[in-house]
């Protein structure tokens, strides 16, 4: 393919800068996809990788005249589905039409959404020291909240509660930083 | 809806729903577009926070100055994924085309179409009794495992491993429950796959982030050694209870009484090198024992140190490696840089030279020897730059401070040597630590299973 033999000659070219540009705009939104349709942390990441080559592989059938983010998301519903092929792991926890329902809402999505999450991180500063905990145990950790009340000595409905209010906390800390920016979404 | 939609929405971030829920959080999602975006806004929140958690790790166990360069966010994670220079993003997407397997061939590691849980890693010398003789690669069911003579490594889909050592009777009851009748093992739990249990037939196993070891002697009495993290091990009979933590042991005796124990390695001396995949050693390698663990108070003018680092994980970010290539490095100019693609099993190990007296003495002590894994290896770090970004990043807790050098590739009898076998199995080094410094270098090891 010309896309590859142009990176292994070491230079980059115009098509490849685009290419590029429009991944790294897209990306956010197509990985929020895969963590809506695919529930585990490491099958995620390497789906991702998976939808990454082939959205560069793929390039030259893109149609600029279409959004691209439509089109990415796209390539990923494919991947998405080759992937469940080859693993024939229980992947998939909604049915097709759902998926189909989630693709169009991520594709539609404003870019704002996005965007605002880039205050997650001053946010997380916010977090008391159960929370930050409670946060780094399930994200850092990959534990599930069974897992976690083990390791915390509480109810399991206290630690679902818990990562419950810590979103609705985060998400309310976020929309109120975009806000004040004047980027509410 | 028998639940409020927030719980369900957190539940299936969480995992924690159950067969009749996900439906009908489906059946919710479809009902009316605004609802698919209300979930889609949960996903990407969801997303992120597992992005810039993760991210944190690296900052938080490399100094800040080791973030610079080479650990570039792509694509699981987000310190700077939104800020990647164009030119690094770049870079990045070469290699992930470059990338030795192609997705297809990648997806396919994992054997979907056979059955069982678990693969068989290595096996040195094994003879096996009554049971059907195992082949390395074989894919292994619940079942029991006759090992006669010799020693297998298994490797779970979980990313657990467990040494074998013969005679030993061993059975695959699930992916985290197993049951040693009798012999000696080895275990290796990494993060996520917590849980794990190996019964005994006095006691209960069970990992909580770890490496340990369990044998049975003659009495029948149940030993088990802590070799990193935390264990329980638990008489089943009274339901009594003990957390081990690194460094220490109990054994349950063949009259049921659970009791501490002096912390005695011995018993898997042989286990040992087995367990990290090292097949051979030759000169002065040695391998660290297993416990203690910390390199900085190994000190040995005899000796090269092999220590194992972290557990076999997943790359989330690439890794620069300074050596990829076969052949010997004598001249700086003949290092072969690359970068190792996220998603690449590997496991990390660090090679020490660090001589003990800090006498000024008037020419460095050389130490020369090889080591052979049973896995190809990846790359080589050797470089100071390259050393400090991947510092942390495979074990969590601090083994070392910042490495301070590296290897000196000068040509000159003061100069280090590095030597990758064209099979890319065996290691060689001849290094020279001058007065009171440490050689250092890290060996990043393909632990896909076989």
């Amino acid at each position: 393919m010309s896309f590859k033999n142009t990176l292994m000659d070491g230079h980059i070219d115009e098509t490849t800068r685009q290419v590029t540009r429009l991944w790294t705009l897209a990306q956010p939104k197509v990985s929020a996809f895969v963590t809506a349709v695919v529930r585990d942390f490491k099958d995620r990441d390497d789906l991702m990788q998976d939808i990454a080559v082939a959205v560069f592989e793929s390039f030259d059938r893109y149609d600029p005249e279409r959004p691209f983010v439509q089109w990415a998301m796209g390539v990923a519903r494919n991947q998405f589905k080759v992937y469940l092929r080859q693993r024939k792991r229980h992947l998939a926890v909604f049915d097709p039409e759902t998926i189909e329902v989630l693709e169009t809402a991520f594709s539609e999505m404003p870019a704002a959404a996005s965007r605002e999450l880039d205050f997650l991180q001053d946010c997380l500063k916010s977090l008391d020291g159960r929370g930050r905990e409670l946060c780094e145990l399930r994200y850092q950790d990959g534990l599930k909240p069974a897992a976690i009340s083990e390791t915390l000595k509480l109810p399991g409905t206290a630690v679902r509660k818990a990562l419950q209010r810590i979103r609705e906390q985060l998400r309310a800390c976020v929309e109120r930083k975009a806000a004040a920016e004047g980027m509410g979404s | 809806m028998s639940r409020d939609i927030d719980e369900l929405i957190n539940g299936y971030l969480d995992e924690s729903l159950s067969e009749e829920e996900s439906p009908e959080l489906a059946d919710w999602i479809k009902a009316d577009p605004a609802h698919a975006r209300q979930f889609a806004r949960a996903a990407m929140l969801h997303d992120r926070l597992q992005s810039e958690l993760n991210a944190g790790i690296e900052g938080d166990e490399a100094d800040d100055d080791a973030e610079a360069g080479n650990v570039v966010a792509f694509p699981g994670a987000s310190v700077g994924r939104w800020l990647i220079p164009l030119a690094a993003m770049i870079v990045l997407l070469m290699t992930l085309l470059l990338r030795e397997a192609p997705p297809q061939k990648r997806a396919s590691e994992a054997p979907p179409e056979i059955g069982g849980f678990a693969t068989l890693a290595h096996s040195v010398d094994a003879h096996f009794a009554e049971s059907k003789a195992l082949t390395i690669g074989q894919r292994l069911e619940a079942g029991a495992i006759q090992l006669a003579a010799g020693l297998i490594r298994i490797q779970f889909d979980s990313g657990v491993e467990v040494t074998l050592q013969g005679p030993a009777h061993y059975e695959l009851l699930k992916t985290n429950l197993t049951r040693l009748n009798s012999g000696l093992l080895t275990a290796n739990v990494p993060p996520g796959a917590e849980g794990f249990r190996v019964d005994t037939p006095t006691a209960e196993v069970t990992d909580l982030g770890t490496s340990f070891g369990v044998h049975l002697d003659e009495d029948g009495a149940s030993h088990v050694s802590v070799f990193d993290g935390e264990v329980e091990v638990a008489e089943p009979d009274s339901g009594e209870k003990k957390r081990l933590k690194e460094g220490e042991q109990a054994v349950v005796t063949s009259d049921r009484k659970l009791e501490s124990a002096e912390f005695d390695a011995k018993p898997y001396g042989r286990i040992w090198p087995i367990s990290f995949g090292v097949v051979e050693s030759t000169g002065s390698f040695e391998l660290a024992p297993p416990w203690p663990r910390r390199p900085a108070l190994i000190n040995s003018d005899k000796h090269i140190y092999l220590f194992s680092d972290g557990y076999r994980r997943r790359l989330r970010h690439p890794l620069l490696v300074n050596i990829s290539e076969p052949g010997e490095v004598v001249l700086r100019d003949e290092l072969t840089p690359k970068v190792i693609t996220v998603g690449q099993i590997v496991r990390s190990f660090i090679v020490q030279h660090q001589p003990e007296s800090s006498m000024p003495r008037p020419e460095a002590k050389r130490a020369r020897g090889s080591i052979t894994f049973d896995r190809p290896i990846l790359g080589l770090i050797t470089q100071l730059e390259e050393l400090r970004a991947s510092s942390g990043r495979f074990s969590k807790r601090k083994v070392r401070g910042q490495p301070r050098t590296q290897l000196e590739f000068t040509g000159t009898p003061a100069g280090d040597r590095v030597t990758l076998s064209a099979d890319r199995r065996t290691l060689t080094v001849d290094l020279a630590a001058p007065n009171g410094s440490t050689d250092v270098l890290r060996v990043i090891i393909d632990a896909r299973p076989p």
